[in-house]
């Protein structure tokens, strides 16, 4: 879509920006569609955009997996070297103890 | 030079060159004869029996650092000075930096260097006078950094506002991770975190956590990075308060938060870092948002956007209606105009037809076997069967041989309408000369009004 004013700072993966971006992006949206200047197929496209970024932001959001590593080193191109971190807090966050 | 005072309790008070010479001469019952080498042995040994450990207070004046690492410089007093030495090995344990005009406490040694001739203080310990040693470190190096503006607010970065990949610096065993991993946990569970392992406390706890910073640095897609370690003694937390690890986070591109002990205790790293919490834990609240927040926040704009999208659905339906009922109107106008104009076109047919004519009593007679109209006498002879049309209805009749023509009680035709229509068309079909003919120029002995005239009738429903 010719969307002009929607900035995609990730010009080969516009559908996996950061969590960051895609919420600049929905808000971006809701100002659109709240300023009522588009028509109705740029916003209905918009708001089916606005729908798929916030499913992904709450995917992100609601993700349960915890990574937690030990960094032993860095390759030269920037990669991480890990070792498993045995993690002294793991067991107790998933209640709230610590509070 | 050094005073001679230390001197006076020698057998010979006199500099070096004098008792060289008094040597060359001799005298008959004088101290005996020593070598330069073996006097200055004498001496050294003396000095540095008797002087092995002193304290001294003093001010420092003609420092110089050669490269070699050791620090040369005068202890000095109103009334003498003393030259002192601090070997590579000791001064790097000294954490101030020594400078002229400082007020310190050295404690040490006496040297004596045979090839020079001269002694020095060999110092151990210094520390400054009146302030300790931490404290007066902390306030040069903060002097320093100040200077260099790397606490200028300005230079600090904004952090990400949803950090994805934190390192934490630290002790991966110490109580901070521990802390720090509960609350990301917590607030923020989707950030990855990598924990880059540093002593955190003693001798290269700096320097490791320079390099764990480095290292940090050196890694794609970092958002933030973490330093910190729990409470602890001035000295405890003094890796935080070194330069290294300043310049380490000075350095770094990736944005620094600092939690370092308790909220008292500040420290360099917490200066310069680009957001200092006030404990590890205050760090990690301060690093990432609130998950639930975020949600809520969410939660919020898909509210404004479904609302701001039936208002826009809304919009286009009632745009749609207005333009149906536009075009309802629209066309049911063009109607109307159709409607009246074809009314107006059926008066004006009506009024044209010659039923109209019919109406106002005229009549019109044909020949029942030809339809042909009778216009003249001699269109019905006698016998012939015609019809006569009226408004209501028709009537046969066979015309009979009547009497003389011309005696017509024919009055009425006189007073129809001088605007009697023409001959005109009726209901398409033609009808030539179906319209009675005007009665001023025509024979009216035939068109009399139904009823009337010299016929015998015979009703006929038509």
């Amino acid at each position: 879509m010719p969307d002009a004013p929607q900035p995609s700072p990730n010009g080969p993966e516009p559908d996996s920006p950061s969590f960051e971006a895609a919420l600049g992006q929905i808000e971006a949206i809701v100002s659109d569609l709240e300023r009522g200047t588009l028509d109705l197929d740029a916003s209905l496209a918009r708001y089916e955009r606005g729908v798929r970024l916030l499913s992904q932001c709450r995917t992100t959001l609601q993700s349960a997996e915890r990574r937690v590593a030990l960094l032993t080193g860095a390759t030269p191109d920037g990669e991480a070297l890990t070792a498993p971190f045995d993690d002294p807090s793991a067991p107790t966050t998933t209640d709230l103890e610590d509070d | 030079m050094p005073g001679p005072s230390l001197f006076d309790s020698l057998p010979d008070p006199h500099d070096r060159d004098e008792g060289e010479s008094s040597g060359v001469v001799g005298l008959p019952s004088g101290p005996p004869m020593l070598s330069v080498t073996d006097l200055t042995a004498l001496i050294r040994e003396l000095l540095e029996s008797t002087f092995a450990e002193v304290a001294v207070c003093g001010e420092i004046s003609n420092l110089s650092r050669p490269k070699s690492g050791h620090v040369y410089f005068d202890i000095k007093d109103e009334g003498a000075r003393i030259r002192a030495v601090l070997w590579r090995s000791q001064a790097a344990r000294v954490p101030f930096d020594l400078e002229n005009g400082l007020a310190v406490r050295a404690w040490g040694g006496v040297d004596l260097y045979p090839p020079h001739g001269s002694y020095q203080i060999n110092v151990r310990t210094i520390e400054p006078e009146g302030i300790g040693p931490l404290e007066l470190a902390f306030r040069q190096l903060c002097d320093r950094l100040r200077l260099e503006g790397l606490f200028d607010p300005a230079r600090k970065r904004p952090l990400p506002r949803f950090p994805r990949r934190i390192v934490v610096v630290s002790s991966p065993t110490g109580a901070a991770v521990r802390d720090i991993l509960t609350i990301i946990g917590r607030r923020w569970p989707s950030a990855e975190i990598l924990i880059a392992p540093a002593k955190v406390q003693g001798q290269g706890a700096a320097e490791e956590v320079a390099a764990a910073i480095g290292m940090a640095n050196r890694l794609d897609r970092v958002d933030l990075i973490l330093v910190g370690r729990g409470g602890g003694s001035l000295e405890d937390l003094w890796a935080f308060n070194e330069e290294v690890v300043a310049r380490a986070i000075v350095a770094s591109r990736v944005p620094v938060v600092s939690g370092v002990g308790h909220e008292t205790d500040l420290t360099i790293a917490d200066l310069v870092a680009d957001l200092r919490g006030p404990t590890p834990s205050g760090a990690a609240e301060l690093a990432v948002p609130d998950a639930r927040d975020v949600l809520d926040r969410l939660d919020a704009l898909a509210g404004r956007m479904a609302r701001a999208l039936s208002l826009r659905a809304s919009d286009a339906r009632s745009r749609l209606e207005s333009l149906a009922d536009r075009a309802d109107r629209a066309v049911e106008r063009l109607l109307d105009r159709r409607r009246d104009r074809l009314a107006a076109l059926a008066g004006r047919l009506d009024a044209l037809s010659p039923l109209a004519v019919l109406s106002r009593g005229y009549s019109l007679t044909q020949r029942l076997d030809d339809d042909r109209v009778v216009r003249a006498p001699d269109d019905a002879r006698p016998g012939t069967l015609i019809r006569t049309r009226l408004a209501s209805g028709s009537i046969l009749s066979r015309v009979e041989a009547g009497p003389t023509e011309g005696d017509a009680p024919s009055d009425e035709l006189d007073a129809s309408p001088a605007d009697a229509k023409r001959p005109g068309r009726r209901d398409r079909r033609p009808a030539p000369g179906a319209a009675a003919p005007a009665p001023t120029d025509r024979p009216r002995k035939r068109l009399a009004p139904g009823g009337s005239g010299p016929f015998r009738t015979d009703p006929e429903r038509s």
